[in-house]
């Protein structure tokens, strides 16, 4: 594939910081209007790789294009917007201000009545950056995002400290600005909205891609919930949705894809009691694609 | 499970194999958005008004008191003694203005923010530049409040001689802003805020600010010609005091000024190596 098609084209990527490789030889192709969910645990490496493509972070080795011009020019000619992980807003000045100053710094920026619309800031927008909820300085971060109108808008960790109703608009307008045709990648540890708003998941431990796939694929992988239960013994993984099974005396574990399926057999299966169904933290999940 | 890793999707195929993402027009220049970013950044330092107010309030205060004890009188060449103390006073307030901006461009950069505008279409050197030009205006209402106080008790100067010893305060104090960022790069923001407030006191009363420099033993009247705060004072008066002109105070901020921006590089290099990133 042609270079200059690509949102991102990274290969060989790595970043070291003293003795902790954070990135180790990372590919990754990011194909323009795709909406990309890069998924780790804590400390996978998200956050480098999400600042190696800003231009924030020098990597130490490897080839990194952000359509077709290095990071740093494409941040320059705004094609590249951020929502920083707990990026700091700058402190006691109104939301307005805050927007009017970046926006003026920006080579062709939106006009600030479309950014204030999309990232819904117009009721704070005289509230001083320091007085917000968790919330309200993530549409704020948000806007800031918007605000070069970038071809490719990267989002670390972006529904932290919102709610579930802004965690929905927030995903609704995500959705509009992909329509669009921009690309966006964002790093989450959630499996669950990596799969729910994402056409790709990369997950990534230690610096590496360790699975690349559509959502479905990588739950068929980890397992999208857990289902624990007390009954007879026998061979559970055989039942329809089960990824693997485990017994730990009369209690069984069921790691299923598709946990709604697993429950349906189940219930109809007899002397099976105390159900229940979990959803495995990353962390689990991480265990056995890296097992 | 044996394999853990899914191959790679099937990319959708490019729909031009051959053309280059399009460069959208720019709509704004270099010269705009510099400016566009100094002026706001301005603005935004001069409303905020307790800052300002810390700035103005001592010095002018200060300047007063003294002025009415001592204000009268005249030197032996005849000079008015409230003329003299409003430069070497508003030299005091432009220098402890230039510290607390120059700490708090620290300040700013340490908290993330200047992360974020390194995700725009102005480069980081070009951030800095006008961060601490913002620095150096912000010793404008210092200034201009003890020669406002000055005119009040009675300083009558040519408009020559007023602006002359007012941007010969400032280009003098000017490099006073790399101290106070040195200040920041070098200790953690309250450290570095105190140690600007003490460094303001230290470098006015040794450099003669407060009480002429020639009313002091000989050994501090040594120290305090090594001074930049000395110099400055000097350079300010000038325009009133006539003589010749002071270029040994001007090659002595000259110094400074060298030792201090290599203060800060290293400062900088050591606040980005402890910081991871």
């Amino acid at each position: 594939m042609n270079e200059s098609t690509l949102a991102i084209a990274a290969s060989g990527l790595t970043k070291s910081y003293g003795s902790l490789t954070a990135v180790d030889a990372l590919d990754l192709s990011v194909p323009a209007g795709q909406i990309l969910a890069l998924l780790g645990p804590n400390g996978a490496g998200k956050s480098t790789t999400t600042e190696m493509i800003l231009g924030l972070t020098r990597p130490d080795a490897g080839e990194l294009r952000v359509l077709g011009a290095p990071p740093v020019e494409a941040v320059r000619r705004g094609e590249v917007g951020a929502m920083l992980q707990n990026g700091t807003l700058l402190a006691d000045v109104t939301v307005q201000r805050l927007l009017t100053l970046v926006q003026g710094m920006h080579a062709h920026p939106l006009p600030l009545a479309e950014v204030i619309e999309r990232a819904n800031v117009a009721p704070i927008l005289r509230s001083t950056t320091t007085k917000l909820s968790g919330g309200e300085a993530q549409r704020v971060r948000f806007a800031l995002a918007i605000l070069p109108d970038p071809r490719l808008i990267l989002l670390d960790e972006p529904t932290v400290g919102m709610d579930v109703d802004a965690r929905r608009h927030f995903w609704s307008v995500m959705g509009d600005l992909a329509a669009e045709g921009r690309t966006i990648l964002f790093a989450t540890h959630y499996l669950d909205e990596a799969d729910e708003f994402a056409d790709r998941i990369v997950v990534i431990n230690k610096g590496r891609v360790i699975a690349d796939g559509t959502g479905t694929d990588i739950k068929a992988t980890v397992g999208g919930r857990l289902i624990a239960f007390n009954g007879p013994h026998r061979d559970y993984s055989t039942l329809p949705g089960v990824v693997a099974a485990a017994a730990h005396g009369d209690r069984f574990e069921l790691n299923c894809f598709d946990s709604d399926l697993t429950l349906r057999a189940l219930i109809g299966l007899p002397d099976v009691r105390g159900i229940e169904v979990t959803s495995p933290s990353l962390e689990d999940a991480f265990l056995k694609l890296v097992a | 499970m044996s394999t853990t890793v899914i191959p790679p999707v099937a990319l959708p195929a490019p729909v031009s194999t051959s053309t280059a993402p399009a460069i959208r027009p720019v709509t704004t220049t270099r010269v705009r958005r510099f400016l566009g970013y100094t002026v706001r950044s301005y603005l935004g330092a001069i409303r905020n008004v307790p800052f300002v107010a810390f700035l103005i309030a001592l010095p002018t205060g200060l300047y007063l008191f003294y002025a009415s004890m001592y204000g009268n009188q005249t030197t032996n060449s005849g000079v008015n003694v409230s003329a003299l103390m409003m430069v070497t006073m508003a030299a005091y307030g432009g220098l402890g203005a230039a510290l607390s901006a120059g700490n708090a461009i620290q300040q700013e950069r340490g908290s993330g923010w200047f992360r974020q505008l390194a995700l725009t279409a102005m480069a980081p050197l070009d951030v800095m530049v006008a961060k601490v030009l913002v620095a150096v205006a912000m010793m404008v209402p210092a200034l201009g409040a003890v020669f406002i106080a000055g005119a009040a008790k009675g300083v009558t100067l040519t408009p020559a001689e007023w602006a002359s010893c007012f941007g010969l305060l400032l280009a003098a104090l000017a490099p006073m802003v790399i101290l106070g960022l040195a200040l920041g790069l070098w200790f953690k923001p309250q450290a570095a805020s105190a140690g600007s407030t003490l460094l303001t006191l230290m470098l006015s009363m040794l450099g003669g600010l407060w009480f002429p420099l020639d009313m002091m033993p000989d050994a501090m009247q040594t120290v305090g010609k090594l001074l930049p705060s000395y110099w400055a004072g000097q350079l300010g008066l000038w325009p009133i005091l006539g003589g010749g002109f002071p270029w040994q105070g001007v090659g002595v901020i000259a110094a400074w000024t060298v030792a201090l921006i290599a203060l800060g590089v290293v400062g900088y290099r050591r606040a980005v190596r402890s910081s991871r990133r």
